[in-house]
C-alpha cells in the first residue's frame, strides 16, 4: 500500500481546512479527498482524523451538520466557517514560509 | 437540528453521534474496497481494522465534544446574562424617577446599617488589638458595699496573686502615670503607665525596637529604663533608629530608652478600663513598676490594675474559681480584707465594652428596623411599577419569553437595583462616618478600632444580595402568576390587583408598625434625656473653666513626703487667679464632678459603736482648696467653708455633703462632730454643703466627704475658675498664671465646665440622636409608602369611584372613602406597633433614666402622630379621587 506520512497535528488541521474549502464533506470524504489528491501519498488515520474534526468544531473552525448522502444515508457534514478560513489563511502563509525556508536549505546543501 | 445537537448534554448523545459517524465511514470504506475488487467479508474486515480502536477514538471525540458544549453553554449563559444586565440597565434608566427614589431609599437603609455596623464591629466584635486579647482577664477587687464596682488591687495582694495563681500566667500589674518629658528646654505632659515585668508578655506584644521590661528592670533601685510608644518616638525623636540606649529626661530624672512599641499600641487605654482609675485615653510610654520591699506588706492602698493571660485551655470561669480560692487563703493572712473586699475577674474584652454594649445593640436593632422599612418601601415601589409593566411583560411572554427567563430578568434587574442602592449606601456611610464618629462619646471604648473593614463590606454585600433576590422573587412571582392574555386584551386587572393590593397593604402596615416602635423608643430616650438635663448637678457650671494640673513626682517634690508644700503650690495658683480682674472665685479639687474619677473610703463616727463587719459606711471623698465651693457655687447648708484655719499645714477639719448629714446625722447637728475616714485620726465637721453628682448625672447621690487640700494632696488636681466673662477666655489667663508660678508645668484637659457637663451626657446624646434620626427616617419612608399605596388604590379604583360619582355620590364622601383607607392601614400598623413597643420596652429599660420605657403618654403621642401622618399622606390621593371626572373615568376603560 501507500507509504503513510506522519503528520503533525497542525499540518493535519491545515489539510482538513484546505479540503473543506471545496465544500461541506463528511469525515470519510475528507480522508478520501486527501488520499486521492495526493495520489495516495498521504493516508490520514481515522484515529487522527475524527478527533481533529471534533477539535476544530470546538474551536469554531468548522461547523457540523447532519444531512443525507447521495445514497440516503445520514452523515455528519463538516463545513469550514469564517473563523476556519481565517485560520487557513494564517497557516497557508506560515506553511509557504516554512516550505521556502526548507527549500533554501536544500538548495544551499546541493551547491 | 444543529441546535438540538449543540444542546446535547449527556454521554449517550455524543456517543451515538460518533458511532453513526464511524459506521458511515466504515461502510463507505468497505464499499470502496469492494469496488477495488475485494470480497465483501474481507473488505469489511479490512475497513474495520483500518479504522482502528473505535472505543479510543470515540472517547477522545467525546471529550472534545463535551468541552465544546461546556464552553458553549458558558458563553451562552454569559451572553444572556450580559444581555439581561444591559436590558435591566436600560429599563432602570428609562424610568429615572422610580430608579432614583428606589436607590436613595436603599442607600438610606443600607448606609445607616453600614455605619452602625461599622461602629458595632469596631467596638464589640473585633478583638482588641493585642495578640492575646481573647485570653486576657482583668482582676479587680470589689467592695462588699457595692458589689460589681471595679476597684484596683493592693501591691501586697497582687504579689501574692502573682505567685499563687494556677490558671493565669504573666500576671502583671499596671498603673497610670503622667510624665513630664523635657528635651531641648521644651516640656510636654505625657500619659503612660508603670508596669511590672510580664505585662507585655501577657498582652503578647513584641517591641518594634529593642526589648520590653524585664524582670531585672522591675526591682527597686534598678537603673531607670523606659519604653516609648510609636507616636511619641516619631513625634519627639523623629523616628530616630538609634534611639535605643539614649537618655531622656522624665520628671527631672533620666531614663534610658530600651525599646519602642509598634504603631497603634497604647494599652492601657482609658476607655478599656473602668473610669475613675485615672487611666489616660492612650498610653505613650511605659516604665517598670519597681516595687519597694515595703510594698509587699501593703494591703490597704488599692491602686493597681491587674491583668493576666489564661493558660491554654482555661476559661474565665476557671480563673474566677481559682482566684476565689486564692482570696480565701489571703483572708486568713489578712483578716480585715474579708470585711471589705472580694475579688472580681472580668475578661478584658467584656470590660472594654461594658458601658455601651446595650446601647449599641439597641441601636443596631433600630437600624435593622430602618433597613426593613426601606426594603418594604422599595418592594412597594416595585409592585406599583410591575402593575405598570404588565403590558410589557405580557408582550414579551407572547413573543416567547419563558417564565424562567422572565424570572431571571427580574432577578438581574432587582439585583442591579439593590447593588446600586448598596453601593450608594456604603459611600454614604463612608462619607458620613466623620459626622457619626464626631458624635461618638469621647470615652466610647475603642474609638481607635473603628474602621470600615472587609467584614462590614461583606455584610453589606450579603444584605444587598438577599434584598435583591427578595425583590426579584416578589416581582417575578407577581408577574408570572398573572394571566398575560387577559392583560393584553386589557381586561385582567381586578383579579391580579386584589392579591397584589393585599401584599402592598401588608407592607404598609408593617412599615407603620416598625416606625411606631422606633418612634416610641426615640420618645422614651428623648424624655429620659430631658429629665437627665433637668437633673440638678448640684453646682453652677455656667461661667466656669477647668483644667487639670499634673505635677511631676520627683525626689524633692512628692505630695506624700511634703503635703504642705504641695498644697501651697496649688493655693498659690488659685490665689493668683482669684485676684485677676473678672475672676469671681478659683479653687482646686482632686476629683472634678462628672468626670467619673472619684474614690471611696469607709468611715466611722466618733462616739458611736463600731459598725457590724461588712456594714462599714462608705463615702466618696475629695480634697479641695478653700475657693472650690465658691467657684462651683456649691451651696453651704450649715457651718462654714474651709478658710484660713485650713491653710495651716496640718488641718483638723472636714466638710460633709447634705445627704451624708441627712443619712448619718438625722435630726442632729453634725457640725462639731468628728469622723474618722481615710486617715488614722478623726477630723471635725465644720460645714455641710449641697450634694453634687460626682460620677455621672444619672448616678445616685452618694454621701461625700471633703478634706482640706493640705491634708489630702494628690498628684492630679483640677483647677476651677469662675469669672464674669466668657469661660473660654479663662484658658489664656490660667496659662499665664501657671507660667508665673512654675513654667515647667503643663496644663491638661482645658475645657469649660459646661463642656464637662455635656461630655457626661455624651453617650445618652449619641443614642438619642441616632435613634431619633432612625425614627424620623422611618417616619418619612412610611409616609411615602402610605402615599404610594393609597395613590395606587385610587388610580386602580378610578372606574368604581367614577361610577359612584356618576350615581350622585358626594365628592366629600368619596374623599372620606379614600382617607378611610389610609387611616385603616395606619391604624392597623399603630396597633401592631404599639404591642411591639410594649414587648420591646424592657430592652430600653437600661438605657433610660427615671422614665418608664413604655410610657402610655409617649405611646399615645406616637400613635396620634402616625395616624396623622397616615391621613396626611392620603390627602393628595383623596383630593384627586374627589376630582375624578365620571365621564372620563368611564370612557377610559
Amino acid at each position: 500500500m501507500t507509504q503513510s506520512v506522519d503528520l503533525m497535528q497542525g499540518t493535519l488541521e491545515f489539510l482538513i481546512l484546505k479540503t473543506l474549502t471545496w465544500g461541506p464533506m463528511h469525515g470519510f470524504a475528507v480522508g478520501r479527498w486527501i488520499r486521492t489528491t495526493t495520489d495516495d501519498a498521504l493516508e490520514i488515520e481515522e484515529g487522527a482524523l475524527y478527533p481533529a474534526l471534533h477539535r476544530m468544531e470546538r474551536r469554531g473552525w468548522v461547523d457540523a451538520e447532519w444531512a443525507l448522502t447521495e445514497n440516503n444515508r445520514k452523515a455528519k457534514y463538516y463545513e469550514i466557517t469564517r473563523l476556519g478560513r481565517e485560520q487557513l489563511r494564517k497557516e497557508e502563509r506560515s506553511w509557504t514560509r516554512y516550505v521556502a525556508a526548507v527549500a533554501k536549505i536544500m538548495a544551499a546543501a546541493k551547491a | 437540528m444543529r441546535r438540538l445537537f449543540r444542546l446535547a448534554t449527556g454521554r449517550s448523545t455524543s456517543d451515538e453521534d460518533f458511532a453513526a459517524e464511524a459506521k458511515l465511514h466504515v461502510d463507505l470504506r468497505t464499499q470502496e474496497l469492494i469496488e477495488g475488487g475485494m470480497s465483501p467479508a474481507a473488505a469489511r474486515e479490512a475497513a474495520s481494522r483500518h479504522f482502528g480502536d473505535l472505543e479510543r477514538i470515540s472517547r477522545s471525540c467525546r471529550e472534545i465534544d463535551q468541552n465544546r458544549e461546556r464552553s458553549m453553554r458558558r458563553t451562552e449563559l454569559f451572553q444572556e446574562l450580559r444581555h439581561d444586565v444591559r436590558f435591566a440597565y436600560r429599563t432602570l434608566v428609562r424610568s429615572p424617577a422610580f430608579t432614583v427614589v428606589a436607590i436613595l431609599t436603599l442607600a438610606l437603609g443600607i448606609g445607616a446599617t453600614a455605619a452602625m455596623f461599622t461602629v458595632v464591629n469596631g467596638v464589640l466584635l473585633r478583638p482588641l488589638p493585642y495578640p492575646n486579647a481573647p485570653g486576657l482577664v482583668l482582676v479587680w477587687t470589689t467592695p462588699k458595699s457595692s458589689p460589681g464596682v471595679e476597684w484596683p488591687f493592693a501591691a501586697g495582694n497582687f504579689l501574692d496573686l502573682r505567685n499563687e495563681s494556677r490558671v493565669l500566667e504573666h500576671v502583671s500589674a499596671f498603673r497610670a502615670r503622667s510624665f513630664i518629658l523635657t528635651s531641648d528646654g521644651n516640656s510636654e505632659l505625657l500619659e503612660g503607665a508603670r508596669v511590672t515585668a510580664g505585662f507585655f508578655e501577657a498582652l503578647g506584644m513584641q517591641p518594634l525596637l529593642g526589648r520590653t521590661i524585664a524582670t531585672e528592670d522591675d526591682r527597686a533601685g534598678a537603673p531607670h529604663v523606659v519604653l516609648l510608644g510609636y507616636g511619641l518616638w516619631q513625634r519627639r525623636f523623629g523616628g530616630d533608629p538609634n534611639i535605643l540606649g539614649q537618655l531622656v529626661a522624665l520628671n527631672d530624672s533620666s531614663y534610658q530608652v530600651v525599646g519602642v512599641m509598634p504603631k497603634g499600641f497604647a494599652f492601657p487605654r482609658g476607655a478599656e478600663l473602668p473610669s475613675g482609675l485615672g487611666f489616660p485615653g492612650r498610653s505613650e510610654l511605659w516604665i517598670p513598676m519597681a516595687f519597694l520591699p515595703a510594698d509587699a506588706e501593703n494591703r490597704g492602698s488599692q491602686n493597681l490594675a491587674v491583668v493576666g493571660l489564661l493558660k491554654s485551655g482555661r476559661t474565665v470561669e476557671d480563673a474566677r474559681a481559682d482566684i476565689a480560692l486564692f482570696w480565701r487563703g489571703l483572708i486568713q493572712r489578712v483578716p480585715p480584707l474579708a470585711e471589705v473586699l472580694s475579688p472580681l475577674v472580668v475578661a478584658l474584652q467584656d470590660d472594654a465594652t461594658h458601658g455601651i454594649r446595650r446601647s449599641l445593640i439597641v441601636l443596631l436593632g433600630a437600624v435593622a428596623f430602618l433597613l426593613l422599612i426601606a426594603c418594604a418601601n422599595v418592594s412597594n415601589l416595585l409592585l406599583t411599577r410591575s402593575t405598570a409593566r404588565h403590558r410589557e411583560v405580557a408582550i414579551r411572554v407572547a413573543l416567547g419569553a419563558g417564565n424562567r427567563r422572565l424570572a431571571r430578568q427580574f432577578l438581574v434587574e432587582n439585583l442591579l437595583l439593590a447593588l446600586a442602592g448598596g453601593a450608594c449606601g456604603v459611600l454614604l456611610a463612608v462619607a458620613g462616618k466623620g459626622a457619626l464618629f464626631g458624635m461618638l462619646p469621647g470615652h466610647l471604648p475603642r474609638v481607635d478600632d473603628i474602621t470600615v473593614d472587609w467584614s462590614v463590606l461583606a455584610l453589606m454585600l450579603g444584605i444587598v444580595i438577599v434584598a435583591g433576590i427578595a425583590f426579584g422573587i416578589t416581582t417575578a412571582a407577581h408577574m408570572t402568576r398573572s394571566d398575560h392574555s387577559e392583560v393584553l386584551r386589557g381586561t385582567g386587572k381586578s383579579s391580579v390587583g386584589r392579591a397584589h393590593r393585599r401584599t402592598r397593604q401588608g407592607l404598609i402596615v408593617a412599615e407603620v408598625a416598625l416606625s411606631f416602635i422606633l418612634l416610641a423608643g426615640a420618645a422614651a430616650l428623648g424624655r429620659s434625656f430631658i429629665v437627665l438635663q433637668r437633673v440638678q448637678s448640684g453646682m453652677d457650671s455656667q461661667g466656669v473653666f477647668t483644667a487639670q494640673l499634673i505635677l511631676p513626682l520627683t525626689e524633692t517634690f512628692d505630695p506624700a513626703r511634703d503635703p504642705p508644700r504641695w498644697a501651697r503650690f496649688f493655693r498659690e495658683i488659685t490665689d493668683r487667679l482669684a485676684t485677676r480682674p473678672g475672676v469671681i472665685a478659683a479653687g482646686a479639687v482632686t476629683a472634678l464632678p462628672l468626670s467619673g474619677a472619684w474614690e471611696s473610703t469607709g468611715f466611722s463616727i466618733e462616739g458611736r459603736p463600731a459598725a457590724e463587719p461588712g456594714q462599714t459606711p462608705i463615702a466618696q471623698y475629695a480634697g479641695v482648696s478653700d475657693g472650690y465651693f465658691r467657684a462651683l457655687r456649691i451651696p453651704l447648708r450649715s457651718g462654714r467653708f474651709f478658710g484660713a484655719e485650713e491653710r495651716r499645714d496640718s488641718a483638723t477639719s472636714m466638710i460633709i455633703s447634705e445627704s451624708m448629714a441627712a443619712r448619718y446625722f438625722p435630726g442632729e447637728n453634725p457640725i462639731g462632730r468628728r469622723i474618722k475616714a481615710f486617715f488614722p485620726f478623726a477630723l471635725e465637721i465644720v460645714g455641710v454643703v449641697g450634694d453634687v453628682r460626682q460620677t455621672t448625672l444619672d448616678s445616685p447621690i452618694v454621701p461625700s466627704i471633703y478634706f482640706p487640700l493640705a491634708e489630702y494632696p494628690a498628684p492630679n488636681m483640677s483647677i476651677v475658675v469662675r469669672s464674669q466673662q466668657d469661660a473660654r477666655a479663662l484658658e489664656s489667663l490660667l496659662r499665664e498664671v501657671l507660667k508665673e508660678v512654675d513654667p515647667g508645668i503643663p496644663l491638661s484637659r482645658p475645657e469649660t465646665m459646661l463642656d464637662v457637663l455635656a461630655g457626661s451626657l455624651a453617650q445618652q446624646r449619641f443614642s438619642l440622636i441616632l435613634l431619633a434620626f432612625f425614627a424620623c427616617a422611618a417616619l418619612g419612608l412610611a409616609t411615602v409608602g402610605i402615599y404610594g399605596v393609597i395613590a395606587n388604590v385610587v388610580s386602580g379604583r378610578t372606574r368604581e369611584l367614577g361610577i359612584r360619582l356618576a350615581l350622585g355620590a358626594e365628592p366629600k364622601a368619596v374623599r372620606l372613602l379614600v382617607l378611610r383607607d389610609g387611616l385603616v392601614l395606619s391604624g392597623l400598623g399603630v396597633v401592631i406597633g404599639g404591642l411591639g413597643a410594649m414587648a420591646l420596652g424592657r430592652v430600653l429599660a437600661s438605657l433610660v433614666y427615671a422614665v418608664n420605657p413604655v410610657d402610655p403618654l409617649a405611646l399615645a403621642c406616637v400613635a396620634v402622630l402616625l395616624l396623622g401622618v397616615g391621613t396626611a399622606a392620603s390627602i393628595l390621593p383623596a383630593l384627586r379621587a374627589m376630582r375624578i371626572d365620571p365621564i372620563a373615568a368611564l370612557r377610559a376603560e
